[in-house]
């Protein structure tokens, strides 16, 4: 089942503060998509109307070609992950994990305990006396075996240790090759998560600032590496995005494309051209001073 | 639709499970309690267990519909369902526990009685003609008004600022107070000191087309508060 999305710009406001500003966007069903902001970005705000735990003050969401609200037949479809608060759930994670396998039409229990002994959680512990990184494990847990359509994990990682992230991110691949749905992965943490995009939405401000796959986005700019001097000459009048040094090397992260000429002026240079990383690029488009 | 109501009925039965062991635990307690002065403070004329029951379980109620506009509101319409399942799944399992009351606390009260010897009749029950079957039933009918006046204030107070939750806690008042005098008059030595006193004959019929009037009302303000209400993360 693929459910496509489509924000018809969507906005939503908290009294006078306007969080989300005129969205658009389409997500074809079956990929994993990064969806990248900073904080108060408008992330979650977006994402809650998706998932139904919201109306937009205006505009349109479908999913499916429908609308989420109170639509039942996609809202089981539907899972939201997000830094839950826990602290009133008395229930055991076994029983955490049975109750949600009543609710979730494709819920594979089996997996959920697999998941459960990889992630060491204890399941006979209650959910509200589980460490955070634990408690961020739990709903991985419930996340990924729910196998829901369209699944989204908004900073679902928070707590989580550097091998349980790394867990998450296997596994997380593993699910998509053998059941492959819509994942939207909210974050900031890009230099970790990047591998695993495979379309990125950046937001700033509440606003929309582009949707690409991740290959041409990377594409969007060069590092340059080589020799200081060569280099310094080489980006004259490019915009610079990140500047590394390293004893007579310095490598450079340029934005915009090369002219094929100047691909070849580099090479004839002695310099080395590379993609540049995402999170340089999203440090670029959301950084101080950018304003939509 | 089948889809739908088989959702509703999954929220009531889990519902219905979890705030009637909370109930269990309740009774349990009230018994204990009950107990316990009639063993200490034999001198004194003492409440029979079902005129105390009576009168408790209606704070009771009105504390867990409280909890079940927040916690179970939020945690169903996380795992998928629509405000509307949870709705019609929320008030099935209020109804069922308001029914279960009287069932239970019922047939315990006649038994406590027989092993008193049959002594003097139930306060409560004296106010109903001795008529256990009418008794039970008001009982579970005030209950089941407690439950959504609470469930009611909750979803205003999720729903809204303070302010409004302290309106929609007026309107609670004042629909218990009508509620009383439709029943008992439980509450009348509060309002006769501000108002002049009434002396309402209240005839059955009466008291039960009122009751069947508030629980249209209160599950229709309910229904009104949480149809498109935003989900607090």
């Amino acid at each position: 089942m693929n459910l496509d999305i489509q924000f018809d710009q969507v906005s939503v406001n908290y009294g006078d503060v306007e969080a989300v500003r005129d969205v658009s966007f389409q997500l074809d069903g079956g990929k994993i998509y990064g969806l990248l902001g900073r904080n108060g970005a408008g992330k979650t705000s977006l994402l809650s109307v998706l998932a139904s735990f919201r109306e937009p003050s205006s505009g349109k969401v479908t999913v499916g070609g429908e609308p989420p609200f109170e639509n039942a037949k996609i809202m089981r479809e539907i899972s939201f992950m997000y830094d839950v608060d826990y602290k009133d759930e008395s229930d055991k994670v076994k029983e955490g994990i049975e109750a949600v396998a009543r609710y979730r039409p494709r819920f594979d229990k089996e997996f959920a305990y697999e998941l459960a002994r990889k992630f060491n959680l204890p399941i006979d512990k209650p959910v509200k006396e589980l460490s955070k990184g634990m408690q961020s494990a739990f709903n991985v847990t419930i996340g990924l075996a729910s196998r829901s359509p369209v699944t989204i994990m908004d900073e679902v990682y928070l707590g989580m240790d550097a091998p349980a992230r790394e867990t998450f991110y296997r596994e997380l691949l593993e699910e998509q090759e053998r059941h492959p749905r819509t994942f939207i992965l909210s974050t900031h943490l890009v230099s970790e998560m990047d591998y695993l995009f495979e379309e990125v939405i950046i937001i700033h401000q509440g606003r929309f600032i582009l949707k690409d796959d991740y290959e041409s986005l990377t594409s969007r700019g060069v590092s340059v590496t080589g020799p200081a001097p060569k280099v310094d000459e080489f980006i004259q009048g490019m915009k610079v995005l990140n500047v590394q040094q390293l004893g007579h090397t310095k490598s450079v992260m340029v934005y915009g494309e090369l002219s094929e000429s100047s691909r070849s002026a580099a090479h004839r240079a002695g310099l080395e051209l590379g993609p540049i990383s995402l999170q340089d690029l999203f440090i670029h488009l959301t950084g101080e001073g950018y304003t939509t | 639709m089948k889809q739908s109501s088989s959702s509703s009925s999954k929220i009531a039965a889990e519902m219905f499970y979890h705030q009637g062991s909370w109930a269990l635990a309740y009774l349990v307690i009230v018994f204990l309690i009950h107990l316990v002065i009639g063993i200490t403070n034999s001198s004194a004329r003492q409440e029979d267990f079902f005129s105390i029951t009576y009168s408790s379980t209606k704070g009771f109620m009105l504390v867990i519909g409280i909890i079940s506009a927040f916690g179970f509101l939020s945690y169903y319409v996380r795992n998928g369902f629509t405000r509307k399942d949870f709705f019609t799944g929320a008030a099935l399992a209020a109804l069922l526990l308001s029914l279960a009351f009287p069932v239970v606390v019922g047939p315990i009260s006649m038994l406590l009685r027989a092993l008193n010897g049959m002594g003097e009749d139930s306060t409560v029950l004296q106010q109903f003609g001795g008529s256990w079957l009418i008794a039970l039933a008001s009982y579970g009918i005030q209950i089941f008004v407690f439950y959504l006046v609470g469930w009611m204030i909750g979803s205003a107070f999720y729903k809204y600022n303070w302010i409004y939750g302290l309106g929609f806690i007026a309107i609670g008042i004042v629909l218990i107070g009508i509620l009383d005098v439709l029943w008992q008059f439980e509450l009348a030595s509060l309002w006769e000191n501000f108002l002049p006193p009434v002396s309402l004959d209240v005839s059955l019929p009466v008291s039960f087309a009122g009751s069947a009037g508030f629980i249209i009302l209160g599950l229709t303000l309910i229904r009104l508060l949480t149809r498109r209400v935003t989900i607090k993360l």
